[in-house]
């Protein structure tokens, strides 16, 4: 494990009392021969958004899929406030939100139909009215009662998120969430990931493969390379030592050499 | 829970085209098993009382209406080719759809980290096709009512409605076996494609080759209630296969299709071969869909539920 993680990660646990919002420790996780995942740890604190960066196929979904409990770690563990994944599947699906990163619903039922079957699914009792208050939050009520079929993917990715938050978790997983949005849809999309942190208190958690995106939301990152976590930690920290438009290129290979 | 999943999948397969098409022909073909009874029965009626009046008038005695024997049910046979035929595929489809549209559009994994688990998650989409296909089968079995009254012009005995209603719910049960077949398959190969020709590849064997390799069958037979011309239960061959009777629905459910809708004869021992096999069958299938249900997420094997 590298240096340049361990510090930042153990100082955080030791100086705060507050339970992690997303605890990983030790996590691996192995496709047959290939390890996709290697003993990762990680915090994320409570109402943080946090960007997990790295290249398609770095291991960011993998790890996003064990956190929402759709896949079984190899070894390691993952608490979501203070659930074990595995041990407590369903107490963490309950605090948990999660838009996958290409959003698919029932294109032959309405927006609305497609959120309130998902609000009940979450165990909200009064569906209609947590719907309606999504949307409305969301600015996209005149999208409620039309096929989910019609929609562009901009107004997907704002039904995306609106299924994932109509239950009001305590921490929303995206998976690249800008990808393949208009410039317009991205500057909404960031616009909603920061009134949720300041509106909600939401813990977000952000996959994503570009270092622009994390440093418009973002306060604290992670920085995946193969299965390996090369840094968590402020983004402050980063902006620090490396120029503000670096290239995820540029970072890898410091994080590399310094490895080395 | 699973009345939520439930209720769900009966909104989309109300919007599902496919599915409406193959009920409507379902229903479209239960009329016209009425019309055909009703222009057979009108036929023989004519034939009769032309043969009846012109042995009459040469003072000669006059035979019974053939039809004054007969069940009234059996004007409707033709139901119990149509069902094993369109009725299974649409049941197919039922099953097939309940996942392959969670599946196909990426939803499952939405689904799937929610609090739900895979059993009620089956259980849900299961209630909800048994829900589908009764009301496909209840406006059926009242379309055939009707055609038995516009028929026969005054209403069945209350032995004939009974009959008929076993006669349906008897056609649920075969069906609810391929309604989970197309569930199955859906759950277990990810192309919907692949999956449908699967559950239809199912349907095949169970409709035409399995008939015929327990009983020796031509595969049209297979079909027909009427008695084989020749009879291959002599060969060794048959003889052997003939032990698995037990396992060929279409051919159990056709013995007592027949018996209840007068076209042949059938006892209780006709109705337990196909009852209890059938059950067995459709418990098996229900474990085993429960089972596959864990194929459809990204998870892999474990304790998650």
């Amino acid at each position: 494990m590298i240096l340049s993680f361990q510090l930042p990660y153990n100082k955080r646990m030791n100086s705060k009392k507050t339970q992690p919002a997303i605890l990983i420790h030790d996590l691996t996780h192995r496709y047959k021969d290939t390890e996709v995942l290697k003993t990762v740890n990680l915090s994320v604190m409570p109402g943080e958004v946090f960007g997990f960066l790295g290249h398609n196929g770095a291991g960011k979904t993998t790890a996003v899929n064990i956190m929402t409990t759709l896949l079984k770690p190899s070894s390691g563990s993952v608490k979501i406030f203070g659930e074990d994944v595995v041990q407590n599947s369903f107490a963490v699906r309950r605090i948990i939100g999660y838009v996958p990163e290409s959003v698919f619903l029932y294109d032959t039922l309405t927006a609305r139909e497609n959120l309130i079957f998902f609000a009940k699914l979450s165990g909200v009792v009064n569906a209609e009215q947590a719907v309606a208050k999504t949307l409305k939050f969301l600015d996209c009520e005149g999208l409620a009662d039309r096929r989910l079929g019609t929609f562009s993917k901009g107004m997907r990715q704002r039904i995306g998120l609106a299924q994932a938050i109509v239950h009001q978790p305590k921490v929303l997983f995206l998976d690249e969430p800008t990808s393949g949005l208009d410039p317009e849809g991205v500057l909404l999309l960031r616009a909603t990931i920061l009134r949720l942190k300041t509106d909600y208190g939401m813990t977000i958690f952000m996959n994503t493969h570009l270092l622009s995106e994390v440093s418009k939301v973002c306060t604290n990152i992670g920085i995946l390379r193969y299965g390996k976590l090369l840094y968590s930690g402020s983004l402050d920290d980063l902006t620090h030592k490396f120029p503000a438009r670096a290239l995820l290129e540029d970072i890898y290979l410091s994080y590399e050499n310094q490895s080395k | 829970m699973h009345v939520i999943i439930a209720r769900h999948y009966m909104q989309l397969a109300l919007r599902n085209r496919s599915f409406v098409a193959f009920a409507t022909i379902l229903i479209g073909m239960t009329i016209a098993s009425g019309v055909i009874g009703l222009l057979s029965h009108q036929t023989i009626i004519s034939v009769y009382n032309i043969t009846a009046s012109e042995l009459q008038a040469s003072g000669k005695a006059i035979p019974p209406n053939p039809f004054a024997s007969a069940s009234s049910l059996s004007l409707i046979k033709n139901m119990m080719i149509y069902i094993p035929l369109v009725g299974a595929l649409i049941a197919i489809i039922i099953g097939n759809d309940a996942v392959a549209a969670d599946r196909s559009a990426g939803v499952a994994k939405i689904l799937f980290s929610r609090p739900i688990n895979r059993a009620v998650y089956v259980r849900g989409k299961l209630l909800a096709a048994s829900g589908i296909l009764g009301g496909v089968l209840g406006v059926c079995l009242l379309v055939s009512c009707i055609s038995l009254a516009i028929i026969i012009g005054h209403t069945s005995s209350v032995a004939e409605y009974v009959a008929l209603i076993i006669f349906y719910f008897a056609s649920f049960m075969y069906l609810l076996f391929f309604v989970l077949v197309g569930m199955i398959s859906a759950m277990l190969l990810s192309s919907r494609l692949v999956a449908t020709l699967s559950a239809i590849g199912v349907w095949v064997m169970v409709t035409f080759i399995l008939p015929q390799i327990v009983s020796g069958v031509s595969p049209v037979a297979s079909l027909n209630p009427v008695s084989q011309a020749i009879a291959y239960q002599n060969s060794q061959f048959f003889q052997f296969t003939s032990w698995f009777s037990f396992m060929s629905f279409a051919e159990s459910y056709k013995h007592i299709a027949g018996g209840l809708l007068g076209v042949s004869s059938s006892n209780l021992l006709d109705a337990l071969r196909f009852a209890v096999p059938i059950t067995a069958a459709i418990t098996a299938l229900y474990v085993l869909t429960v089972k596959a249900a864990g194929a459809m997420s990204t998870y892999e094997g474990g304790s998650y539920e």
